[in-house]
């Protein structure tokens, strides 16, 4: 069985390394070690946006057997060049888990929090010239907020219909109900312990939690 | 009794169009002698049993009209989307308000005000091309305009193409009729996809040739008055 989980940090971590201990907390790196007879494949990417997120599975969901689709926040940018071949940058990181390099380098990822706060920007802009943060600062001046969340439900819409497996990591999403919260399921005060950090990152337990849940309720 | 009821059904209907200049025209003047060939304003004259309200304007792209749509479509009986090209980019004030900008053409006919050109902006990548002053631009800031050509710079093609299909196949489903204009070759028609059609697959080659009035595809009086008449006797009637 082939399956591809697409998202940002919720199901990537802050950062990946192949040697595990180096690594931040993944709820599929956790999945690919209870799952030994998966191949798993991690399209998922710190910082990115539903834009990417959704491009990826337009491009590579057909070549798996199983889809897992966990959505991002709204008012997120991310670019990446044109042709860009995402293939060559998947590493192996376990025997079962090939999963992206880091992107950084190559992509730009940021949110319109980070934009506003002067402090994040030294860190997340390094490495980019000025015009592509300029473009940055620009899109959330100039693009209409309105047409961006019409933009990012209608993705979820159109994902909701294609992945065998749509979730939320964060929040009652007002949006859409129906979908699975991985928030909702554990309740606030257990979603609060598995967190690590304020990006909402889950600790090694949540995503040792994680892992087992989707195993149990959806791959066996 | 059936018939009065029926009478009166059809005379509250209320119609509304979205899509870009190929509904709107180039331009558009409440003097209709002043004004570029307008298809919803021959089916306004064909029917003045139905309140239409066009929402399309020129240059405008599919994110303009699905935004529109999403917006009011609601507020209707019947909706038409006329589906654009791709690769449009089309910005307009956060909080718009667009029916601020909507005037009586006709005494069914609510239209937007022409002047809405000086409050949003419209570009294609060909634009980028032809036109490196900018001056069709010249009512926008300099940052707007500049954020336009890095918008193109920075997005991935591909993307592009990717969020438009998803709008065509997301938002403009849900409405009544849809249709694109022309069959352009740099992209393949997605009629058989999504289940639309054509105005230019409908019309003989020469047909559609005798009807255009610019190399824009807009067509002439003649042919606005073919599409009024082809889209009422087939769909609302």
């Amino acid at each position: 069985m082939k399956l591809a989980v697409f998202g940002c940090s919720w199901s990537y971590g802050t950062i990946q390394h192949q040697n595990v201990n180096q690594s931040e907390p993944n709820w599929v790196r956790s999945l690919a070690r209870l799952r030994p007879d998966i191949s798993v494949t991690n399209f998922s990417h710190s910082g990115t946006n539903l834009q990417f997120s959704a491009y990826l599975f337009e491009q590579f969901a057909q070549d798996f057997d199983y889809t897992v689709f966990q959505i991002t926040g709204s008012s997120r940018l991310c670019f990446w060049p044109d042709q860009f071949d995402f293939e060559k940058h998947m590493i192996k990181f376990d025997n079962n888990l090939l999963q992206f390099d880091d992107l950084d380098p190559y992509i730009f990822s940021t949110n319109a929090s980070a934009i506003a706060d002067p402090e994040k920007k030294s860190y997340i802009f390094k490495a980019k010239t000025p015009d592509e943060i300029d473009f940055a600062h620009k899109y959330f001046k100039y693009m209409p907020l309105e047409i961006l969340e019409l933009e990012y439900q209608s993705i979820i819409s159109k994902i909701h219909s294609k992945a065998n497996l749509m979730f939320w990591h964060h929040g009652l999403e007002h949006h859409r109900s129906d979908i699975l919260s991985i928030n909702q399921i554990l309740g606030n005060e257990q979603y609060h312990k598995y967190i690590k950090d304020s990006g909402l990152h889950f600790g090694q337990d949540g995503c040792e939690w994680q892992a087992n849940y989707i195993n149990e309720k959806y791959l066996k | 009794m059936a018939s009065q009821l029926h009478k009166r059904k059809v005379s509250q209907m209320k119609l509304a169009v979205f899509g870009c200049s190929w509904s709107y025209g180039t331009n558009q003047q409440v003097d209709i002698e002043k004004s570029p060939p307008n298809w919803v304003r021959c089916l306004a004259k064909i029917r003045p049993d139905i309140s239409i309200t066009n929402f399309a304007f020129g240059g405008t792209s599919v994110q303009f009209s699905a935004f529109l749509f999403d917006k009011y479509a609601k507020e209707h009986d019947y909706t038409i989307f006329q589906i654009t090209s791709p690769y449009r980019f089309t910005l307009w004030p956060e909080q718009f308000d667009f029916k601020e900008h909507m005037i009586k053409y006709e005494d069914n006919l609510t239209q937007l005000d022409n002047e809405l050109y000086s409050d949003i902006l419209n570009v294609s990548p060909a634009q980028i091309e032809i036109d490196p002053s900018w001056k069709l631009f010249f009512k926008h800031s300099r940052n707007v305009i500049n954020f336009s050509k890095q918008y193109y710079k920075y997005m991935d093609s591909e993307y592009l193409w990717f969020e438009y299909n998803m709008f065509i196949e997301h938002i403009t489903k849900q409405a009544d009729l849809r249709f694109f204009h022309r069959i352009d070759p740099k992209w393949p028609l997605r009629d058989e996809t999504y289940n639309t059609w054509c105005i230019q697959k409908i019309l003989p080659a020469q047909q559609y040739q005798d009807y255009l009035l610019d190399d824009g595809d807009h067509f002439n009086q003649a042919g606005c008055e073919w599409q009024a008449n082809y889209i009422n006797d087939k769909y609302l009637q």
